[in-house]
C-alpha cells in the first residue's frame, strides 16, 4: 500500500475524514412512511365488578405481560416513526385492559416461542393473530375474540385457483396454519391426484411473503383473511385477492391452561362486544368482515 | 548479440556493418515489452461484463434506487447504527477480556483450569451463534430466578428475578460476547505459543512467578499475532450483531430496515441501504486496522518505512552537509 509521504498525506488524510462527517451529517433526512395508518383511538373506561376478577398476581403488577410477534400487519406491527407496537390486536387489547384498570406491556417474541414462553409464565398471554385449534389447546387455553379464514392473494392477471394450485409456487409465513396444515393438505391432495406438488415458501416474515408475490417470486401467497386484505390495500394493482375466505377459524389469546386470566379476559372483551367499542375498533382497521359477538373459551371445531 | 524481436535481425546485420564502416556504438536496440494477449482479453471481458451488471443493476426497476436514496440519510437509520456499533464494542470487550482469561486458563498448569477451559471452549464454539442466541432469548424462562447464597437450603443474601426483566440487549450482548470470547481465547493462544520458548525460560531464570511471566514478557510480544486477527474478529461482530433479531432485538441497523420495509412493503432498497451502512462501517474499521498492526510490527523486519528512510537520508544530508 502506497504510504503518503509527512504532513502532507496526514493533512488530506484528515481533511477526507472530516468532509465525510460534514457530508454524512448535513444529510440527515425523516422520512414518514405514508402507508402506516392512522387510526382512530376508542376510549374505553374500567368496570369495577371485572377488574375485581383479576389474578392477584397480575394485579399487583398493574400490568398485562402480552407475547407478540411483529409483524404481521394489520394486526400487529411496529410503527416505524415512533417504534411502538400498533395495530388492530394492540387496540382492542388496550380496550380489554383498560376495562379491567391494568396497561398492556407488549413484548416482543418469536412467534413459536411465545407459547412456551406463556407456560413458563414470562408471559401472562399471548396476542399474535394465533388461530385456536386442538392441537394448540393441549398446550394452552384460548380466549377467542376474532373470526379469521384463510385467503389467497395472485398477482394481477395471473389468476391462481386455490384449490388447484399444483405445481405453484406458493408464498407462507413459517409456523402460521397455512404453512402446517393448509397447504401440506392441499400438496398432498395434489399428489393423491397425480399432479405435481405444491411448492411451499416459506417465509421469516409475513411482508417479505406479501413481496415475494409483489416481485413476481411465487405465484400466490395464502395467509389469514385481515393480513391479506390489508397486503392487497397497501400493494393496490400489483396483486389483488384471490378467491373466498374459507376455513373460518377463531383468533384467541393464548393464557396458561387452567389461568384464572382465562375467564377473566373473555369477560373483559364479551363486554367490549356488548358495548359496541369492539365493533368500532374492527371498523377503524377495516376487518369487521371477522367481527364476533360471542367470546369463548377453546371454541375451536374439530 | 542478443535480439529480442525478429525486427531486430536487421538492425543487426546493419549493425555490424555501421560498425565495421565507423568506430561508433551500435544502434540503441528498440525494447518492446513482452506482449501478453491473455490479461488483454481477461481485461476486456471483465470490464464489459461490469458495465453490463452495472448498467442492469440501475436500469432494473425491482431495486427501487429512488427509496434506497430516501432512506439512506434517515434518522432512523443512523439511531440503529449506533446501537449496532454499541453491541459490538460492548460483546468485543466481553470477549477479549474474557477470551484472555479463557486462554491463559488453557496454558494453565492447573488441570482443573485447563479442563474447564477446554470445556467452555468446545461448546461454545461448537454450537452456531444463532442458535446460542436464541438460548439466551429463552433463558429467563429457564432460569426464571436467580438467588445468590448457600446452596441446598442455606440463607439467600440476594435474589433477581430475571423473569420479569425483559432485557433483550442484556442478553444480546452477553450471548455475543460469550461466544466471541470462546474464538478469542483460540486466538489469543496462539498469540502466546508464538512466543519463543526461551522467552519463558529466560523470565524463569530470572524468577519470575508463572503469572509474572505471562503478563510482563510472554503477553506483551504476542500482541503482534493476537491483533491482526482480532480486528478481523471485531469486523466480523459488526456483521455478527445483525442475528440479534434471534433475541429479537429489532433496534440495530439490520432490525430498523426490515421494520421500515414491513410497513412500507419494499424490502430491496431498505436491505441495500442496510448493507451500505455496513460496508462503510467496515472500510474504516479496516483502515484502523491497518495502522494498528503497523504500528506493532514497528522493528520486526529489517524493511524501513518510508517515514524512517526520510529520518535517515535527512541526517546523511546533515552530515554530508557538515563534511
Amino acid at each position: 500500500m502506497s504510504v503518503r509521504s509527512g504532513a502532507r498525506g496526514y493533512i488530506l488524510r484528515a481533511a477526507c475524514v472530516v468532509a465525510g462527517g460534514a457530508l454524512v451529517l448535513t444529510g440527515c433526512t425523516k422520512n414518514s412512511e405514508s402507508n402506516a395508518p392512522t387510526v382512530a383511538k376508542v376510549e374505553v373506561s374500567k368496570v369495577d365488578s371485572l377488574a375485581a376478577q383479576v389474578p392477584d398476581k397480575v394485579k399487583q403488577a398493574g400490568k398485562l405481560v402480552v407475547g407478540v410477534n411483529l409483524p404481521y400487519s394489520p394486526n400487529e406491527f411496529k410503527d416505524p416513526s415512533t417504534g411502538k407496537i400498533v395495530g388492530f390486536d394492540v387496540d382492542l387489547m388496550n380496550a380489554v385492559a383498560a376495562t379491567l384498570g391494568l396497561t398492556g406491556d407488549y413484548q416482543e417474541a418469536d412467534f413459536e416461542k411465545i407459547i412456551p414462553s406463556i407456560q413458563a409464565g414470562t408471559f401472562d398471554l399471548g396476542m399474535s393473530s394465533f388461530t385456536d385449534n386442538t392441537d394448540r389447546e393441549k398446550s394452552v387455553d384460548f380466549v377467542d375474540y376474532f373470526s379469521a379464514g384463510s385467503q389467497w392473494a395472485q398477482q394481477v392477471g395471473k389468476p391462481v385457483d386455490p384449490n388447484n394450485a399444483c405445481g405453484k409456487k406458493v408464498a407462507v409465513e413459517r409456523t402460521t396454519t397455512q404453512e402446517t396444515d393448509e397447504l401440506p393438505a392441499k400438496s398432498k391432495a395434489c399428489t393423491d391426484a397425480g399432479k405435481p406438488k405444491i411448492d411451499i415458501v416459506a417465509f421469516d416474515e409475513q411482508s417479505a411473503a406479501a413481496n415475494a408475490l409483489v416481485l413476481g417470486q411465487v405465484d400466490a401467497f395464502s395467509a389469514d383473511s385481515p393480513v391479506t386484505a390489508y397486503a392487497v390495500k397497501q400493494n393496490t394493482g400489483k396483486i389483488e385477492l384471490d378467491g373466498q375466505i374459507f376455513s373460518s377459524a377463531p383468533y384467541g389469546w393464548p393464557v396458561a391452561k387452567g389461568s384464572a386470566l382465562g375467564p377473566v379476559l373473555q369477560a373483559a372483551v364479551q363486554h367490549l362486544m356488548d358495548d359496541g367499542d369492539y365493533k368500532k375498533i374492527c371498523q377503524n382497521w377495516g376487518v369487521e368482515a371477522g367481527a364476533i359477538t360471542k367470546s369463548v373459551i377453546n371454541g375451536a371445531k374439530g | 548479440m542478443s535480439s529480442l524481436d525478429p525486427e531486430k535481425s536487421t538492425d543487426a546485420a546493419a549493425a555490424p556493418a555501421a560498425a565495421a564502416g565507423s568506430p561508433t556504438e551500435p544502434a540503441p536496440i528498440k525494447a518492446v515489452p513482452l506482449r501478453r494477449p491473455g490479461r488483454w482479453v481477461a481485461a476486456i471481458i471483465i470490464v464489459i461484463l461490469v458495465v453490463l451488471f452495472l448498467y442492469g443493476a440501475a436500469t432494473n426497476g425491482a431495486y427501487q434506487w429512488k427509496t434506497y436514496w430516501d432512506y439512506l440519510f434517515d434518522v432512523r437509520i443512523f439511531h440503529g447504527m449506533l446501537v449496532t456499533l454499541e453491541l459490538t464494542v460492548l460483546a468485543m470487550v466481553i470477549g477479549v477480556v474474557l477470551g484472555v482469561t479463557l486462554a491463559v486458563m488453557r496454558l494453565s498448569p492447573n488441570p482443573v483450569l485447563r479442563s474447564a477451559s477446554w470445556g467452555y471452549l468446545w461448546i461454545f464454539r461448537g454450537t452456531p451463534v444463532y442458535v446460542q442466541l436464541l438460548f439466551w432469548a429463552l433463558f429467563p424462562s429457564i432460569y426464571k430466578v436467580i438467588e445468590l447464597g448457600i446452596p441446598f437450603g442455606g440463607p439467600h443474601f440476594t435474589h433477581w428475578n430475571i423473569q420479569q426483566l425483559q432485557a433483550a440487549f442484556l442478553f444480546a450482548t452477553i450471548g455475543l460476547g460469550l461466544n466471541e470470547s470462546a474464538y478469542m481465547a483460540e486466538i489469543v493462544r496462539a498469540g502466546i505459543n508464538s512466543v519463543g520458548e526461551g522467552q519463558r525460560e529466560a523470565s524463569t531464570a530470572l524468577g519470575m512467578s508463572w503469572g509474572q511471566t505471562m503478563w510482563r514478557t510472554v503477553l506483551p510480544q504476542s500482541m503482534r499475532v493476537i491483533i491482526p486477527p482480532t480486528g478481523n474478529e471485531l469486523i466480523s461482530m459488526l456483521k455478527t450483531t445483525s442475528l440479534v433479531t434471534a433475541i429479537p432485538l429489532t433496534t440495530d441497523l439490520y432490525g430498523v430496515a426490515q421494520t421500515i420495509s414491513a410497513v412500507n412493503f419494499r424490502p430491496i432498497p431498505l436491505l441495500l441501504v442496510a448493507a451500505t451502512w455496513y460496508l462503510v462501517i467496515t472500510s474504516v474499521l479496516m483502515i484502523g486496522q491497518y495502522y494498528l498492526e503497523r504500528h506493532y510490527s514497528r522493528g520486526v523486519n529489517r524493511q524501513l518505512t518510508a517515514r524512517q528512510l526520510r529520518a535517515l537520508a535527512e541526517t546523511t544530508a546533515v552530515t554530508e552537509a557538515g563534511k
